[in-house]
């Protein structure tokens, strides 16, 4: 048999995650996928991982597992308290997990959605060309569900490579969430226009991988033919304003078809950023143009390509003396794109 | 030229809206646009995805920008429409009963009785106007006016796959369990979505159906098969 980890013990949305399965929104199935595609890319990087290697998402809670073999893991996303048999272990970074040990990963202590990686990914079978748990169509992952305890999550053959290295981040920032309009946005008026804006947002709880409801305040007033928008296919991002006039943000297991409004969209190169906005946390919206959209995409990815030159021996116990002489800032990844 | 409009969605998308009200001259326009972009392999492209009046194209930016995209898709709406290549299914359903709780509603709202509501739908040429809301779901069109019935004030919360439920004129086979708010008169012992065979989905938006009635012990014994259970299309003449 092959190596695997114990689940223990897991939140109530732990789920396995890769890059999605993008093809099928023709037959109803979006492209779902890891809701921080940066985190995934990270872990795959740490451990030198092929970059469509699984990996387990946590929203805001984590999980316990036992190691089946030594495996090589690396954590990545939103920092969660980590511990393997007690002794606390680095975000951020890659370690050893030797045969029979515990690791614990607790809450989120800053962002929403962590991840668990394994060297070699998670090698759970595949549905419809992706390892990726699409809890509402009920497929991939294990059995098209969340992860619980007594799961044995089956770890593929690691190529092999070190472990002990850290991806250093930089803390978020308050930048705006950038959006372009969408093209029924002409079915507000510019009053409500004006509020993606100018106005101030708050994440709320009310959110999973379909979607995250955010708080403008007050409702924004519906579009006068609100009702009777034929359904048209919905993209990644979306800013839905559904009958309550409260705006929902559609995310990566979303339906693939919509009939309510949808007044802007998070740009691609924003996305990984907002949804580890955490509940209570305010933010605001700032519209571009799709060439900015699109050059900001560009900029994104060529940050993703180049992570593993930005991969640093990890330092267990730094200190002050230690950290500055490391220069951490200017090893930074800096994912907002760059303001004037 | 097809009155249309073509805009960017996101900053990886394009909508391509052919109309504002669902007619079946519009969605049949709507798979020939999608047959004829399959034709086309624009490089860059990486889903095109049919809906009711409208088609999103899905595309790497890095690869093909927006204005070249949108010119050549213009380029296409100008063409005839070529047949969508759709094919004809008769597919089993047991209508009324459990496995169609509102089919005696529907019947008196409607002012007929169960058994010239069952006959009426099942010998509809249901198009399979467009698949969404949950894998394999096919969106058909369009029932007889008098069809045309409100969506129900609550959601049910679960359907078993198979079942077809009936609203604005449209009918919804699902394929999975799902919530609905509409009213549900049948179910088929055919499933449509099969995650795991080499043909995961088997209706495409174009295809035509026709529903073949059966009685309850028809639809066990049916279901019984499972995956085993094939119903084969044929082409459209």
């Amino acid at each position: 048999m092959n190596a695997h980890l114990e689940i223990l013990d897991a939140g109530p949305q732990c789920t396995i995650q890769d890059m999605g399965r993008p093809g099928f929104r023709r037959f109803g199935v979006s492209e779902g996928g890891a809701m921080d595609q940066v985190g995934l890319a990270c872990g795959a990087a740490l451990l030198g991982n092929d970059r469509r290697a699984a990996a387990i998402e946590m929203a805001a809670t984590g999980l316990t597992v036992r190691a089946g073999a030594d495996v090589r893991i690396a954590l990545t996303g939103s920092p969660m308290d980590a511990r393997i048999s007690g002794r606390h272990i680095a975000w951020h970074a890659s370690h050893e997990l030797p045969a029979g040990a515990v690791l614990t990963i607790g809450a989120a202590t800053n962002g929403v959605y962590g991840y668990l990686h394994v060297g070699g990914g998670v090698d759970s079978e595949p549905t419809l060309g992706s390892r990726s748990t699409h809890l509402r169509a009920g497929i991939g992952g294990l059995d098209g569900r969340a992860l619980a305890a007594g799961d044995l999550v089956p770890v593929g053959e690691d190529g092999g490579g070190g472990s002990g290295l850290q991806l250093v981040q930089q803390p978020d920032d308050e930048l705006p969430i950038r959006v372009v309009w969408s093209p029924q946005a002409d079915l507000f008026s510019p009053e409500t226009r004006s509020r993606i804006e100018s106005g101030t947002f708050v994440m709320t709880g009310h959110r999973d991988r379909m979607g995250a409801r955010v708080d403008p305040g007050s409702p924004f007033e519906l579009a006068p033919d609100a009702t009777r928008v034929l359904s048209t296919p919905v993209v990644l991002g979306d800013v839905q304003v559904p009958g309550d006039g409260m705006p929902v943000v559609l995310l990566a297991d979303r339906q693939p078809t919509g009939g309510y409004p949808r007044i802007a969209t998070v740009i691609s190169a924003d996305i990984a950023r907002f949804v580890q906005i955490r509940p209570g946390t305010a933010f605001s919206m700032r519209v571009v143009s799709t060439a900015d959209a699109v050059e900001a995409l560009m900029v994104h990815r060529s940050r993703l390509r180049s992570l593993a030159d930005r991969l640093r021996p990890l330092i267990r116990t730094p200190t002050a003396s230690e950290l500055l002489s490391e220069n951490l800032i200017s090893g930074a990844i800096k994912w907002d794109d760059d303001q004037p | 030229m097809v009155d249309a409009r073509i805009e960017p969605v996101g900053d990886t998308g394009i909508i391509v809206v052919l109309g504002d009200e669902l007619s079946i001259e519009t969605n049949q326009r709507v798979h020939a646009l999608d047959q004829a972009l399959h034709d086309m392999q624009i490089d860059g492209v990486l889903e095109i995805v049919p809906a009711l009046a409208s088609l999103m194209v899905a595309f790497d930016p890095e690869v093909v920008d927006h204005t070249n995209l949108i010119e050549q898709v213009a380029g296409t709406l100008s063409a005839e429409p070529e047949p969508s290549g759709g094919r004809r299914w008769r597919i089993p359903a047991h209508y009324g009963g459990a496995s169609g709780p509102d089919l005696a509603e529907v019947a008196d709202r409607m002012g007929v009785s169960e058994s010239t509501a069952v006959d009426e739908h099942a010998d509809t040429n249901h198009l399979v106007m467009m698949l969404g809301f949950a894998p394999g779901l096919s969106y058909l069109g369009l029932l007889p006016e008098r069809w045309n019935l409100p969506r129900l004030d609550t959601i049910k919360p679960m359907v078993p796959a198979g079942s077809i439920s009936v609203a604005i004129r449209q009918s919804v086979f699902c394929a999975t369990p799902i919530p609905t708010g509409w009213w549900t008169i049948a179910r088929s012992p055919f499933l449509t979505f099969r995650p795991h065979a080499p043909v995961p989905f088997l209706l495409r938006p174009g295809d035509v159906l026709t529903f073949e009635p059966i009685t309850h012990r028809e639809l066990e014994s049916m279901t019984q098969l499972g995956d085993g259970f094939v119903v084969r299309p044929e082409p459209i003449e």
